[in-house]
């Protein structure tokens, strides 16, 4: 949760910018567009480049023109798609047709701006795109901890969460692992502890997080 | 018995002297008569009667059997008369005693004598059997001396008996031995026999060959006495048996020496026994035909017809007799005629197989060089342009050809009952029979033109040639005929005429005119078409000079350069000018010649003068025409370029919205940062003096006028085109790689259009390679200097490169390999290259990775620019 409005040069820690453009003149531009309301910015001529590239652990998101020499921009976004890379992506064409649009916007695009476009229009949709970046780092973060409390747990715990979540009852428990029915209850509350869960809906739910399932006998 | 040796030599005394004296039964008459006499009336008392015997000896020595018993019966009746006479009354006992004794005697004689002359008869009659045999007998004894000879002995050695007994027979006869004499004595000695062949000399000295048996005849104590020799005469035998090996001798080496292959078998042809010497001529040994594998040497089609006709002439006797291939020594097989007879004796069984192989080879190639030349002959008539045929005396057809058959539709079975003369035209029938007629009547080669019905129906005209074929008294055997098609030629000579007509009016439409020059006289002969377009009255015979004067000043060097070398042998010429009429025009004309000899020798050139002052025009139309055609293909080059070149434009544009938006940011913050807004104009400028770059090549891309002819570097022309579709290759995914090579020598043209053939050449290699969706896309554009003052740009690329079938027609119009394609880029190109006086190729890469442009053009001489 860093400040958006802490503007100025050097922020090392506010959203970054990323510009993918074959023109140096349209990398330019949007440079000096983005530093102006205090963005981060960093340029690259083609994908190649920014992949060749140190990214920043910051709230960023890629601004990408269609037309790149080598891999075009809808080829990259595909490629970062295949990568799980979800970072957001705004696209700016010369000529932007519309099946072009519908593709770039099914695959997951923020927004698709033609040449020349509005200053506050790219500017909507790099905030746009970085409140998305924001979000979805802070659910991989607590998906983080989550899996770091999972570590905790014993084998024995886990198969009785495993068992627990998908609705068994502790006798049907004990039967299914082959322990008495008061050891399963201490192992579960050890679970419950353990993984800080206030329900049971509330273990079925960080099951399905985690992707926890019983394990077949 | 020991009696008889006696009696014998009596006996052969007696007849010795018998023969000599025919008084012998006078002489035992007279004994008789003196013994009767003396013992009647002799006092003595003793057995006088005994000396009957005496009689009866000699009786024997001439009588036979009866003689000698009427003389003993004789001598007894006397010797009783005797003694009755002498004791008719008494008896005394001794007288009587006497008597018995001689009695006795004689008769005891009398029977010796019988037996004696029979066992001499039995043995005359066996003496006279050896004179009846044929072979010599002679007996000699152990000293070679000859005591008994038979009268075939004397006939052979012409030695009669008589002669030959006592004598030494070795040397009577110069006996010759087959081996040294010791050697057969010995033999014989041990053996008591030889035989062999002897050689005897006879009397008048003829050599006798004789087979000679000897015996040995001993004692009985076993003691040789004497040998037998029996010889018969094998002279002739032995003549006719020396004269036979001759014979043979000779046969063979007749045999030996006959032009062909003779060979004998065994009656059950189970082999070959004998071949002559021929066969080594051929590369052949008896070894090749002796085995059960004799027919290896026959060629194997023919193998199995060759063993069958012999196997059916061994089992039936018949004389054989087939043509094969045999193969001879060096390999090849040569046709052969194999004949065999079969030898056989009185009782007509087979002895053996005699045979023949002759080389028929030479004969069969030349029948079938024979039955070649007939079928080229029948061929050479068949294909002759000309119906030919052969008639009897009378006219009617005794051969047809093909054509003849074909032309009239017929079966070519139906073609002998066939009247040629059927197929006359019914006009021209009467007439044509009639000189038909006349010259089958004249028997002399003749020829008419006639018409004659062809299998469709329709008639053409013939000229008809016969000639008769002579025999040896002058009588025409038969005539041969050919009718050639000359429809034609009278088709052409009716259409002389006309086509004279038509010539002057066709030269007159077509603004061609024809003239003929005399090299010798100058003298011009012009059509009427040719004076109008030279501008001269019809009635003018213009000369040369005349003629010179009326051409532009800048052909008249050249049409006199023509004529000299016309005069000088050469074959024509041909020139492009300007003739100025009298009225004031100038004709664009184009005049060509040849030279001609005529028959008096006369030389003139004789040509054609084609006014081409509306074709000029049309090529100045037609090069307005393209031009404006190459602008329309360049825009349409254009448009296909439009989302390229937009984006060209659009890039500055929105770099410049941009810029000016951030600026206005930079300078409305509450703290203005006018380094950041200075930045931002300085942007903006660059970027649209970008912008109106583009958009100044883009109308000097659409510009539209006529070519401009001014000195263009190439490398420029390059570097425009790359601005303009560098954006469009980009989209192809095409990487560019420039190869200008060092500073290059202008050409002369017009860049605009030169730029559009690079773009064309561009955007289609990238194109083929966007299609080919393969793997590296490469555009290389190279400039450099070519052969002869030339300069190459090659525009290459790594596409699939061009099918055989697209590589031809490339260049032509409306030719286009793409689905949206209006098939005139390529082919304006080449309009554009050539209109630079230069050329334009298309190949595939020599690798095969791809295909390569190319065009050259010819860099602007140093005066000139």
């Amino acid at each position: 949760m860093n400040t958006q409005s802490a503007a100025g040069k050097g922020e090392v820690t506010g959203p970054v910018v990323l510009v993918v453009d074959d023109d140096a003149a349209v990398r330019g531009a949007l440079d000096s567009l983005f530093r102006s309301v205090g963005l981060g910015v960093r340029l690259f001529a083609s994908a190649a480049e920014l992949l060749a590239a140190k990214l920043p652990d910051a709230e960023s998101c890629l601004v990408l023109d269609v037309r790149l020499p080598g891999v075009s921009g809808l080829d990259f976004q595909t490629q970062l798609a295949r990568d799980s890379n979800n970072i957001p992506i705004i696209f700016m064409t010369g000529h932007g047709d519309i099946p072009m649009s519908v593709r770039a916007m099914k695959a997951g695009a923020v927004d698709f701006l033609a040449k020349p476009f509005r200053d506050q229009d790219m500017l909507d949709a790099v905030a746009l795109a970085i409140e998305h970046d924001r979000k979805r780092r802070e659910s991989e973060r607590q998906v983080g901890d989550l899996k770091a409390l999972f570590a905790t747990l014993s084998p024995r715990e886990r198969e009785i969460m495993g068992h627990v979540t998908a609705g068994l009852m502790n006798k049907q428990v004990a039967a299914a692992v082959g322990l008495s029915e008061i050891t399963v209850k201490i192992h579960r509350g050890n679970v419950m502890r353990k993984l800080k869960a206030r329900s049971l809906a509330d273990l079925v739910r960080m099951a399905e997080v985690l992707g926890v399932r019983p394990r077949n006998p | 018995m020991s009696s008889l040796p006696l009696l014998d030599g009596v006996l052969v005394s007696v007849a010795l002297i018998s023969k000599r004296a025919r008084a012998l039964p006078w002489l035992a008459a007279g004994t008789a008569a003196a013994i009767f006499a003396f013992d009647t009336f002799s006092p003595f008392g003793m057995a006088v009667a005994v000396l009957y015997v005496l009689v009866v000896l000699m009786v024997a020595g001439f009588a036979g059997r009866r003689g000698i018993v009427a003389a003993t019966i004789g001598c007894v009746l006397l010797a009783t008369s005797s003694y009755l006479v002498g004791h008719a009354d008494d008896f005394p006992q001794d007288a009587t005693a006497r008597l018995l004794v001689s009695l006795a005697a004689i008769a005891v004689t009398a029977a010796l004598v019988l037996r004696y002359q029979a066992a001499a008869k039995d043995l005359a009659d066996r003496a006279r059997l050896l004179d009846l045999t044929h072979d010599t007998v002679f007996v000699r004894d152990r000293a070679g001396v000859i005591t008994y000879w038979n009268r075939a002995a004397e006939e052979l050695y012409g030695w009669p008996r008589r002669e030959a007994l006592g004598r030494v027979s070795h040397d009577l006869l110069a006996t010759t031995f087959p081996a040294p004499l010791a050697v057969i004595e010995t033999e014989l000695l041990r053996t008591d026999g030889w035989q062999g062949e002897l050689t005897h000399t006879s009397r008048q000295g003829r050599t006798i060959t004789v087979a000679s048996r000897w015996a040995l005849q001993r004692d009985p104590q076993g003691r040789p006495v004497a040998i037998l020799e029996t010889n018969t005469d094998i002279t002739e035998r032995r003549a006719a048996e020396r004269m036979a090996e001759q014979r043979e001798r000779e046969l063979l080496l007749a045999v030996d020496v006959i032009p062909a292959l003779v060979w004998i078998s065994a009656a059950d042809g189970s082999g070959v026994q004998f071949v002559n010497a021929r066969w080594a001529d051929v590369g052949l040994t008896l070894a090749d035909v002796s085995g059960p594998d004799w027919s290896a040497i026959i060629h194997p089609d023919d193998r199995a017809q060759v063993v069958a006709a012999w196997q059916r002439s061994l089992a039936t006797g018949e004389s054989f007799s087939t043509v094969a291939r045999i193969r001879q020594g060096d390999g090849r097989h040569r046709w052969t005629l194999t004949q065999a007879e079969a030898l056989r004796d009185e009782d007509g069984r087979i002895i053996r197989w005699y045979g023949i192989n002759t080389d028929i080879d030479d004969r069969k190639r030349a029948e079938a060089r024979l039955l070649e030349k007939e079928r080229e002959l029948k061929l050479a008539l068949d294909t002759i342009p000309a119906l030919a045929w052969s008639m009897t005396p009378d006219g009617r057809a005794t051969y047809l050809n093909l054509r003849w058959i074909e032309y009239a539709g017929l079966e070519p079975g139906a073609a002998v009952d066939w009247d040629w003369r059927s197929a006359l035209h019914p006009v021209d029938a009467a007439a044509a029979l009639a000189r038909l007629a006349a010259m089958l009547q004249s028997s002399r080669p003749g020829e008419f033109e006639a018409r004659l019905r062809r299998a469709d129906g329709a008639f053409r005209w013939f000229l008809l040639r016969a000639a008769p074929h002579l025999g040896a008294g002058g009588e025409t055997l038969c005539w041969y005929s050919t009718a050639m098609d000359i429809e034609d030629r009278r088709l052409a000579e009716d259409g002389l005429h006309r086509a004279q007509e038509q010539l002057s009016e066709a030269q007159r439409l077509t603004h061609i005119g024809s003239f003929t020059l005399d090299l010798g006289t100058r003298e011009l002969t012009l059509s009427a078409e040719a004076a109008r377009i030279a501008g001269y009255p019809l009635d003018v015979r213009p000369t040369f000079e005349d003629a010179l004067a009326r051409w532009h000043g800048d052909d008249v060097e050249a049409i006199r350069g023509h004529f000299d070398a016309l005069s000088n042998g050469a074959p024509g010429f041909e020139h492009t000018g300007r003739l100025n009429s009298p009225d004031g025009t100038v004709r664009h004309v184009k005049a060509v010649g040849r030279r001609s000899v005529d028959v008096s020798g006369a030389v003139a050139v004789v040509g054609a003068l084609l006014d081409i002052t509306e074709a000029k025009r049309a090529e100045e139309a037609l090069a307005q025409a393209q031009a404006e055609l190459a602008h329309v293909t360049r825009m349409t080059t254009l448009g296909e370029l439009t989302a390229s070149i937009a984006h060209e434009v659009n890039q500055p544009l929105a770099a410049i919205v941009t810029n000016g938006e951030a600026g206005l940011r930079w300078l409305t913050r509450s703290a203005p940062d006018l380094g950041e807004v200075r930045a931002a104009l300085e942007r903006m400028i660059a970027e649209g003096r970008r912008a109106s770059e583009v958009v100044w090549r883009l109308r000097a891309m659409s510009r539209k006028g006529a070519a401009r002819h001014e000195p263009v570097m190439l490398k420029d022309v390059v570097d425009e085109a790359v601005v303009l579709v560098g954006r469009e290759l980009e989209r192809q995914r095409a990487a560019l790689v420039l190869d200008l090579g060092a500073a290059l020598p202008a050409v002369s043209g017009d860049a605009i259009q030169l730029q559009q053939v690079l773009i064309n050449l561009l955007v289609n290699g990238a194109q083929a390679m966007a299609a080919a969706d393969g793997g590296r896309r490469e555009l290389r554009v190279a400039v450099a200097r070519g052969e002869a003052g030339s300069v190459d740009v090659t525009v290459t690329d790594t596409g699939p490169g061009l099918s055989p079938d697209s590589a031809a027609r490339l260049f032509d119009p409306f030719f286009s390999t793409k689905a949206d394609g209006m098939g005139m880029g390529l082919s304006i190109c080449r309009s554009i290259v050539e209109a630079h006086g230069g050329r334009i190729t298309a190949a595939n890469r020599p690798d095969g990775t791809g295909a390569e442009f190319r065009f050259t053009l010819p860099i602007v001489e140093e005066t000139a620019s």
